[in-house]
């Protein structure tokens, strides 16, 4: 950070102590747009992003009395971020559904770099490509997929025995990544097009 | 964690081979080791923000600007008329342990009252999700009602007092008990996770302990017992008795995967289940005598599905009319 950047932080950050709602602004300003890019580096889910970065810059405000004025903002907003972050992290680098995602990328596009579909793009054509599975393999994959219980409990929820979850999980993931074919092929030429 | 790695993540750049031992690797890496990557790559690196849209960024400044004068405006409430000074730094005091919530819901229903308590709360057919200070979930589900005292919880005892059902998630801290305070009742657990259906109306208060140990104790009857993981307490509210069972957690829980389990439920009372979940009227037809008891799953977010699944168990056909649903005999 060079001397006027620095200069101009620790401005601000005095302001924000003496309740600048202005000063607050430019922070927000200088911030936010980095703070949810970065986030949703994370969380892949936008949404996810714009909780985390709502609740940060509300707390920097309601707190803004027992900032140091020796700090940066940049590792400030940092502090702020990183339980909420490792949480969502750790949750999101785990589900089946991001599981889905890479494995889905990995078969279609494998040797096709011209266009990227995103985690939250993939999701939206998964929900999509649902609908035309039959209702148990429907339910099944939404359970144990999206809503991540375990084959046992998903087994428990629709009242069917393990074995079949396993079976109709098994046979709907086939047809799912057919049809999920399908709709990110268009999906994806639609983005190409643009 | 390896910043090499790290940068795979964030561009979903992974293989599923690599994702896999990726996942291995995440898992037995700590907070503080990943704290240590993720600040590296925030101070120093470059974040690519093309994809960040100006309308969504002006939309979130919005929400937190609404929150914010939302928070200013339960400050003031807080203060009254009298000693403003002073009661502003405790009110000060009060709000800065925040609580980190998840769902829309609380911005509408948590307050902190004049004495100072913060409460959070769900009306009919809401839930919520809520992080108190030590980083106890916990899970709410339709009108319940969760109170604590923000400058004394997590001092030296973690204090709340509670009604309605549950999910918690405790947090490990031997050294301060968390403490429930119920109509009737009391539990007190170190660091666990259970379901809590603890509502006044009823006769009786159940607790479903998944994990750990929990101590349930009658205030009526003085009666207290500890429980096992996988067992139920219920509390008979008239004499103060608690009976303990070994369970599994398919009821205890199924309001948090929008689900209703029945087991040998007469008919009408399902049927009064789902008037009261969904905020509508079932009637039967006259004639209609459907005869036997149910036992099955239905759904707390799909009405329809779950009049199918009534309709095939009975031979019955549904006809709905408006906020009214008909049910009669297949012809």
């Amino acid at each position: 950070m060079n001397e006027e950047t620095h200069l101009r932080e620790q401005e601000l950050i005095r302001e924000l102590k003496a309740n600048s709602r202005k000063a607050f602004d430019d922070i927000y300003r200088m911030y936010a747009r980095r703070l949810l890019a970065y986030c949703k580096q994370y969380t892949k889910s936008l949404e996810d992003a714009e909780e985390i970065v709502q609740d940060v810059f509300v707390r920097l405000w309601n707190n803004r009395s027992r900032i140091h004025q020796e700090e940066t903002l940049r590792s400030l907003l940092f502090t702020m971020s990183k339980n909420q972050l490792i949480n969502a992290y750790r949750s999101r680098a785990n589900s089946p559904a991001y599981e889905d995602y890479v494995e889905c990328r990995a078969e279609l596009f494998a040797a096709d770099t011209h266009y990227r579909v995103e985690y939250e793009e993939f999701l939206q054509a998964l929900r999509r490509a649902l609908h035309v599975l039959p209702l148990t393999q429907r339910k099944v994959i939404e359970l144990t997929r999206l809503q991540e219980l375990s084959n046992k409990e998903a087994a428990r929820a629709l009242s069917l025995s393990e074995q079949t979850v396993k079976n109709q999980l098994s046979l709907g993931l086939k047809a799912l990544k057919k049809e999920l074919a399908k709709v990110i092929m268009l999906l994806g030429m639609l983005l190409y097009i643009n | 964690m390896m910043k090499e790695t790290d940068y795979k993540y964030r561009n979903d750049l992974f293989s599923p081979e690599e994702l896999s031992m990726f996942k291995q690797q995440l898992n037995a890496t700590s907070d503080e080791a990943l704290e240590k990557t993720m600040r590296e790559v925030w101070m120093e690196d470059d974040v690519d923000t093309s994809d960040i849209d100006e309308e969504r960024l002006r939309q979130l400044k919005a929400r937190i600007d609404g929150r914010i004068d939302t928070d200013a405006a339960a400050d003031k409430q807080v203060s009254g008329r009298m000693f403003v000074r002073r009661v502003w730094q405790v009110a000060a005091a009060v709000l800065l342990p925040v609580l980190i919530l998840t769902t829309i819901y609380f911005y509408r229903e948590s307050r902190v009252t004049a004495s100072g308590l913060m409460v959070v709360s769900t009306g009919a057919r809401e839930k919520a999700q809520i992080v108190l200070p030590d980083g106890t979930r916990v899970a709410l589900n339709a009108d319940s009602k969760l109170s604590y005292a923000p400058h004394l919880y997590n001092k030296d005892a973690r204090r709340i007092e509670f009604e309605g059902e549950g999910y918690f998630e405790v947090s490990k801290a031997p050294e301060r008990p968390f403490r429930i305070a119920g109509s009737g009742l009391d539990v007190e657990v170190l660091g666990t996770t259970f379901n809590l259906n603890a509502r006044t109306e009823q006769p009786t208060a159940e607790l479903y302990l998944e994990e750990g140990s929990v101590r349930m104790a009658s205030t009526h009857s003085g009666r207290e017992v500890v429980l096992s993981p996988n067992q139920r307490a219920v509390l008979n509210r008239a004499d103060g008795s608690i009976t303990v069972v070994a369970t599994d957690d398919e009821q205890a829980t199924a309001w948090r995967r929008d689900e209703l389990v029945f087991k040998d439920v007469p008919l009408d009372a399902v049927l009064k289940q789902l008037e009261a979940t969904y905020g509508v009227a079932i009637e039967t037809d006259g004639r209609l005598a459907p005869s036997g008891s149910f036992t099955g799953t239905l759904f707390t977010s799909d009405l329809f599905e779950s009049l199918k699944i009534i309709e095939k168990t009975y031979g019955l056909k549904t006809d709905i009319q408006g906020k009214k649903i008909v049910l009669s005999q297949q012809d």
